[in-house]
């Protein structure tokens, strides 16, 4: 009877031993989701617990903090699919050596292996460094209108960041097969343009791209805006966000944000300026309008507002 | 009594090796032909063996989060105004705002808007020596009065952009007054009791007890940052937590601005790529200050009667050797010096791993480096003075 009791006892504590989550959820920045074998992936959120059956999804971009029983932490932020159970593994392995260690590895590479600073030739030592630079990263120099923007407006001030020492700037729309439409040299770093007049009033997609002979970093890659009708661009803004009249200041800046990460920044823009002007005591929704405005280089209409 | 000589002899050796140590410690090293040996030889500490390679360490200092300072003074007003939606204990920002810059008014006007609101920022303050009256001079932000400043503390770390950052001082006196470093400060209005007995030690340096990196740290982008308040992660992160708003870049290259050699460098001995942002060495005083992980210093005198007492210990073996064999080789002199260097160094290097505590070594290095050689100048003396006053010595043999 004993012996059968501890076996139970062993079963039992073996079996709460599998309950015991490895992990639970930080900080989750980006798109993850965590799978149950079996079962459909459901997004990654703070708190949630992460168990050694279960697999992780990150997308591009994301970064998952985890913490372990041990209130260790554990990053990941590389795009991929990870089973928990490796993660433990290798989370395992990972273990500082002792000063012993330390010291020992030190006299080792003094004293007996002094040609480790690369001057006698090693496999390992070539994968220290490397001639040449990264590319791939975005120089962000151009302000407004952002990528995608969708507008009715006739007339648009293009803006970008100054990136050439002498500010000569040469300035370029293109229509969607490439042609160019526009090309003309700028000294500022702003370009006020009658857009209807230049594109005849065509609605239709446009890119644009402003470079310098001697600028620091400027993207070459064009960018696009979308020139919409007036009825077009409220039928698109309307069915992004529908109004019914009664929504708070939250749903209303809600909106306001779905807005502009659709890029509808004028349609955004005219309901915060609508939204800042019945809720005239409001001093942080003011701040935020302004803050909104100078995001996109509206510089004018920021100060103005702030009067 | 024959052995009492021997006694006599290492004492006297071992003075003679001390006084010009001590003398050695006066060569000036600040000439352009000494870099090598001031880069190489004396900007290497053993002790950075115990800290290499820290950033493995998996634990983090949960009551620290870190946040990439906005790029202009608008966007770090409403970090600001984000960051306090979550009630932070303190928030503080590494870096100065020096001038008021007439050409964006609105910046400025939103930044001291942030500012107002808020009593739970420490300001970082920039401490120089005037250069025309050589008295201490402490830079503030544009918007403190010339009398009222703002909760501030200095955030000048020392040494040059080569050196590595292994001390700091706590508090600096100048013109009677006592000023607190960025981290004082911080840690005056997160943890009273703590800064109380950081004011107590009455340190004029403090070694700075490295947890480890960036990874040893929440840190945000402000990419990050508006993320985790648009998903509600936020409130856990920095609720009643030190928010330090300081220049750090994540996953990328590292950038050399506010970019230092800490004793974290992979690369103990020689040259290396600077390895830690500013921010994260403040990061690292606070945790010091607020788990009390301090280490203790040992003075000059300690690490000079160490350094007398091991010479006098190696002098008398060697004499002892001189007494039993006459002529040892000067072979084995060098071996056993070389060896007892290795030893001393991995015994000191224990006792910080043990019980952090720090001797410097150098006095006792140079000691032992010298010990053979400087005995052959004993020994000339010795037997001039055997010759002429009968001075009994272990070296009259022929």
């Amino acid at each position: 009877m004993k012996c059968l009791m501890v076996i139970f006892l062993f079963a039992f504590c073996l079996q709460g031993q599998a309950q015991i989550p490895d992990y639970y959820v930080y900080l989750v920045s980006g798109d993850a989701s965590i799978s149950k074998p079996g079962a459909k992936p459901i997004a990654a959120k703070q708190n949630q617990l992460v168990y050694k059956n279960d697999i992780l999804i990150l997308k591009k971009g994301t970064e998952i903090t985890l913490v372990d029983k041990d209130a260790g932490f554990f990053v990941l932020n590389t795009a991929g699919t990870y089973k928990t159970i490796d993660l433990v593994k290798k989370a395992t392995k990972k273990n500082n050596d002792g000063v012993t260690g330390k010291y020992l590895k030190l006299l080792f590479h003094e004293l007996l292996d002094p040609n480790h600073d690369f001057e006698k030739f090693k496999n390992e030592n070539i994968a220290g460094v490397w001639g040449g630079v990264s590319r791939g990263d975005g120089c962000g120099n151009r302000i407004f209108p952002v990528n995608g923007l969708k507008t009715s407006v006739s007339s648009i001030i293009f803006r970008w960041h100054k990136t050439s020492p002498s500010s000569n700037y040469i300035f370029v729309i293109y229509d969607v097969d490439g042609k160019e439409l526009v090309k003309m040299n700028v000294k500022d770093t702003l370009l006020p343009f009658n857009i209807a007049e230049i594109l005849q009033g065509n609605s239709g997609k446009y890119l644009w791209r402003v470079t310098s002979n001697d600028g620091t970093c400027e993207d070459e890659v064009p960018t696009y805006f979308d020139i919409l009708t007036i009825e077009n661009e409220k039928k698109l803004s309307d069915k992004l966000v529908v109004e019914t009249g009664s929504e708070n200041l939250e749903k209303q800046l809600q909106q306001i944000d779905k807005l502009e990460k659709n890029a509808f920044i004028n349609v955004a823009s005219a309901r915060y300026s609508a939204l800042v002007k019945v809720n005239p005591g409001n001093g942080a929704l003011l701040k935020s309008y302004v803050s909104f405005l100078l995001k996109y280089g509206f510089e004018k209409e920021a100060a103005s507002a702030w009067r | 009594m024959k052995g009492f000589y021997l006694f006599i002899e290492s004492f006297l050796a071992t003075v003679m090796i001390l006084i010009i140590t001590f003398s050695v410690s006066y060569i000036p090293m600040k000439f352009e032909f000494t870099k090598p040996i001031r880069q190489g030889f004396l900007g290497f500490d053993i002790y950075d063996l115990y800290y290499s390679g820290r950033h493995l360490n998996p634990k983090r200092d949960t009551n620290i989060v870190i946040v990439e300072i906005g790029s202009d003074r608008a966007t770090i007003a409403d970090q600001i105004s984000l960051i306090q939606k979550y009630s932070p204990a303190v928030i503080g920002i590494d870096a100065i705002f020096e001038k008021e810059k007439d050409e964006e008014p609105l910046e400025n006007i939103k930044l001291l808007q942030a500012i107002s609101q808020s009593d739970n920022i420490i300001f970082a303050s920039k401490y120089q020596t005037d250069p025309i009256t050589g008295k201490p001079v402490f830079i503030h932000n544009f918007f403190e009065e010339k009398d009222e400043h703002y909760q501030s503390g200095y955030f000048n770390l020392i040494g040059s952009q080569f050196s590595v950052i292994r001390n700091y001082p706590p508090f600096l006196k100048a013109a009677d007054s006592l000023y607190p470093a960025f981290t004082s400060a911080i840690a005056k209005m997160f943890s009273p009791d703590r800064f109380n007995k950081l004011k107590k030690r009455n340190r004029k340096l403090e070694v700075i007890n490295y947890k480890g990196n960036l990874e040893s740290y929440t840190s945000l982008t402000n990419k990050e940052l508006v993320n985790a308040d648009t998903t509600g992660q936020l409130g856990s992160l920095l609720s009643q937590k030190i928010v330090l708003l300081g220049y750090f870049v994540k996953d990328k290259h590292l950038v050399i601005d506010d970019l230092h050699f800490s004793p974290l460098n992979e690369e103990v001995a020689g040259k290396n790529y600077p390895d830690m942002y500013g921010v994260v060495i403040h990061a690292n005083i606070l945790s010091m200050i607020l788990n009390g992980n301090y280490v203790t210093q040992a003075s000059g005198f300690v690490s000079y009667l160490l350094a007398g007492v091991i010479t006098f210990l190696f002098l008398l073996f060697i004499l002892w050797r001189y007494k039993k064999h006459k002529h040892p080789k000067h072979y084995w002199l060098l071996l056993a010096q070389f060896a007892v260097v290795l030893f001393v160094l991995y015994v000191f290097l224990q006792v910080f791993n043990w019980f952090q505590v720090k001797v410097p070594l150098l006095p006792i290095m140079i000691a032992l480096a010298l010990s053979v050689e400087l005995l052959d100048i004993y020994k000339m003396i010795a037997l001039r003075l055997h010759k002429k006053y009968r001075y009994k010595t272990v070296f009259t043999y022929k």
